[in-house]
């Protein structure tokens, strides 16, 4: 087993996964059949600035908005051309201005399966076409509609095709596009708010070698709809575009053991924070168990 | 081929996923359960007398049947479906359109900046967009029903005294199409509380004026349309309604409301004021002067005078309910449980909303439409709520500044609150306040429900503390001062005729 095939699957939904919204991209590596693998991460996302609909924004009243979240994950590969996915995170978010209380909770459990369909080889490489789709939904009831919050609280429901190339001697480029559905969430208000669907796109570009793996990657997430941030709006209703880049670094630092650190920067956005994340982890490779 | 199936299924999984409108709730038509016909006899709230003479005898009652018949001949698809809408309740719906309105303008007035971003040390109010505070909003709304009240009573007295017959009862072959108030039609009750509504709203805010107008079009050529007026029962409510609407009007230029947010008087005041508690400070960034000092000054509508319902002075700082109040508000902001952050956010009524007082607007709209009320008895229960919570706003902005206490966070800054901080006094608690008085003036009207207005009360206040917005103490003394006042307009209600 090599970093190549288990390690990089974890790397990657714990490093582009939004704090505040814990289901993410996958990536383009298949896990491989009977390979599982077990991932522990913390991660950091604070910002002063927010866009309100487009309009870059600071707000005294609430000063420095931090994320803090740990997240427990796992992959495992059922066969050769099918992986599950699920994941879970702690997510604590506060402010350093205007005396809001900081909310801590147990933020959207999300299951996901991955599938490579069709692939075919090259030479020098390979071509891997896969198509996953995934389901996320709060786990506890934690609130919704305030400045300071971990989530929007909707089940999601995500589908996304992935295209992937990569050469035999490390260097790999993928993209994918998907689907976000969301359905409605009650705020304490005393009413129902529809989140937005989005449509995503990503493409990523590194190496992928035995012992360690990096890449560069950046993410555009478009709402399909929405209100904008404003008086008496509900926040799980506001539509949320944004444009994100990263990149993730993991190394193999024992056999079956390796170390993940992550960083990513919002470029552009709607009614988002100008978040900056930085994120580490610690990644295991359970016993091969054989697969189907 | 398992690859091929498992993918079609997880790209269909992306097509369910996708969202459906919202549906508001679909109302049908609402048909009044009396006439009320007795209520010519019924006390209006201010326009005590002269209300028969401000329009004219109507024509005779076969003037207009043609005009009604060639507008249902030539009904749109667009005029059935306003017909449908304004037949699920025009006063009811009118009162809707209010609340959209004020909450729009539920935003305090922005900080002028420099175009490098520094604060000038002044706020930018435009005075044809009025802040929709909550004292603001009670005043607008008992204006408003009040108005609606008044030219209604006038106009069932003018009904009953001219007793011009419906189109469909002068000409058989009228067909209806929205239910009647059984009531004789001139002039018009729906003209007469579009009217009222338009020219009292319009009067707060001129640039919703083309908006409120283009609704009553839509209202009043609906009722034609339907053939449940002739336009000159149209005309005839339309200028009763303008005719009430002013004298309304008269009174908010003159009852005080001009002087309420006098700073400069505030800052003297404040500055000569000795207090055995922390005073208040404004918590915002930049610091925002407070709202509406003088707002206890403002003529109240059922009370006399708000020193009348002055709970006393506050506890003192190192007194046991002083220091036990402030170890619930340091308990609450680390401990706090997620049915109390609920109860804070449900009663919030932030900006942006139509504001704590008229969050009971909605409780009694839907008592009103469940008991199918007359248009007349449905403006009578909300011009006693409204006046309520107008006075409630009174006595409460009175209380506030005179003692002028401090918030929780002032006191000690370990506190945490999950809703915003309103920017004026504690003492005593708002959203208490006219819940009290609104619980019970609707528990009045509605008895089985009045235990359940009064715990709602007392969780709204409730809300507050588990907010860290207030300490428990200003609660329990605001909910006493608005049942006080609630009961004092209860008092009014049941000598008007109506019981």
């Amino acid at each position: 087993m090599n970093i190549k095939s288990c390690c990089i699957g974890a790397a990657l939904w714990l490093c582009l996964a939004p704090a505040l919204h814990a289901q993410g991209l996958l990536g383009g590596f298949m896990q491989g059949a009977g390979r599982t693998t077990v991932a522990l991460s913390y991660s950091s996302e604070w910002y002063d600035k927010y866009y309100i609909a487009n309009r870059e924004t600071t707000n005294p009243g609430l000063g420095t908005i931090s994320t803090s979240s740990v997240s427990m994950y796992a992959v495992s590969g059922i066969t050769s051309w099918l992986d599950v996915v699920a994941n879970v995170p702690w997510v604590r978010a506060s402010s350093n201005a205007g005396f809001w209380a900081p909310v801590g909770a147990l933020q959207d459990l999300s299951f996901a399966l991955r599938a490579r369909p069709y692939y075919t080889t090259f030479d020098d490489g390979q071509l891997d076409v896969m198509v996953a789709g995934a389901v996320g939904f709060p786990v506890t009831n934690y609130p919704t509609d305030q400045p300071v919050t971990v989530g929007h609280g909707a089940t999601s429901i995500d589908g996304r095709l992935i295209v992937q190339y990569r050469a035999w001697s490390g260097p790999f480029i993928s993209a994918q596009a998907g689907y976000i559905g969301r359905g409605k969430v009650s705020v304490d208000r005393g009413f129902d708010v529809d989140v937005p669907d989005a449509f995503e796109i990503s493409a990523r570009a590194g190496i992928a070698l035995t012992s360690w793996y990096g890449d560069v990657w950046v993410q555009s997430q478009v709402a399909q709809s929405g209100t904008s941030i404003g008086p008496g709006v509900a926040f799980p209703s506001n539509g949320q575009n944004f444009v994100r880049v990263g990149g993730t670094l993991v190394y193999n630092l024992i056999p079956n053991f390796s170390l993940m650190a992550g960083i990513a920067g919002t470029l552009d956005g709607r009614n988002v924070g100008q978040a900056t994340r930085v994120s580490g982890g610690i990644i295991y490779n359970l016993p091969v168990w054989g697969g189907l | 081929m398992i690859r091929l199936v498992l993918a079609c299924v997880l790209v269909v999984g992306i097509c369910i996923s996708c969202d459906s409108p919202v549906e508001g709730p679909q109302y049908g038509d609402l048909v009044p359960s009396s006439t009320d016909s007795a209520a010519i006899a019924w006390n209006p709230l201010f326009v005590l007398s002269g209300g028969d003479s401000l329009i004219s005898a109507p024509p005779a009652a076969d003037e207009g049947i043609s005009a009604v018949k060639e507008a249902i001949a030539n009904r749109t698809e667009a005029q059935n479906k306003a017909i449908r809408t304004w037949n699920t309740g025009t006063y009811l719906r009118w009162n809707e359109l209010t609340r959209n309105i004020v909450a729009r303008y539920n935003v305090a007035p922005l900080a002028e900046r420099t175009p490098n971003g520094t604060f000038t040390g002044r706020f930018l109010p435009d005075p044809n967009k009025p802040f929709a505070s909550p004292p603001f909003t009670a005043r607008l709304y008992a204006l408003v029903n009040a108005g609606q009240y008044d030219a209604l009573i006038w106009a069932w007295r003018l009904k009953y005294q001219h007793r011009r017959p419906a189109p469909s009862t002068v000409d058989p072959t009228i067909v209806t199409a929205g239910p009647s108030s059984g009531t004789p039609s001139y002039p018009n009750e729906d003209a007469v509380v579009s009217r009222v509504t338009v020219e009292i709203v319009s009067f707060f805010y001129p640039g919703e004026r083309a908006y409120l107008e283009a609704q009553l079009q839509e209202c009043t050529s609906s009722r034609v349309a339907a053939g449940l007026a002739r336009p000159s029962d149209i005309a005839g409510g339309d200028s009763l309604g303008r005719r009430v609407a002013a004298l309304l009007i008269d009174r908010a230029k003159n009852d005080g409301f001009s002087k309420a947010d006098d700073q400069a008087r505030w800052k003297a005041v404040d500055a000569a004021m000795v207090t055995t508690w922390p005073k208040w400070r404004s918590t915002e960034t930049p610091t925002r002067p407070p709202m509406l000092p003088f707002f206890g000054e403002v003529k109240p509508w059922n009370i006399t005078d708000a020193a009348s319902f002055d709970p006393g002075p506050p506890p003192s700082e190192g007194t046991a309910v002083y220091d036990t109040d402030m170890d619930e508000m340091r308990s609450i902001s680390v401990g706090r449980t997620r049915e109390q952050i609920r109860i804070a956010n449900y009663w919030s009524d932030g900006e942006g909303t139509f504001t704590p007082p008229i969050h009971w607007h909605l409780f009694a709209a839907e008592r009103l439409r469940e008991a199918r009320f007359s248009m007349i008895r449905m403006a009578r229960v909300m011009a006693y709520t409204s006046t309520s919570l107008h006075d409630a706003a009174v006595v409460c902005w009175y209380t506030k500044y005179k003692y002028n206490t401090a918030r929780p966070i002032t006191i000690d800054n370990v506190v945490r609150m999950p809703i915003g901080l309103p920017n004026f006094p504690g003492y005593s608690s708002g959203h208490s306040t006219f819940s009290g008085a609104a619980a019970t003036v609707l528990g009045h009207f509605f008895p089985s429900y009045s235990q359940g207005y009064m715990m709602m009360a007392r969780e709204a206040g409730d809300s507050r503390v588990y907010g860290c917005i207030h300490v428990r103490i200003d609660c329990t003394v605001g909910l006493k001062q608005g049942q006080d006042i609630g009961a004092v307009a209860v008092a009014r209600a049941v000598q008007d005729g109506a019981e």
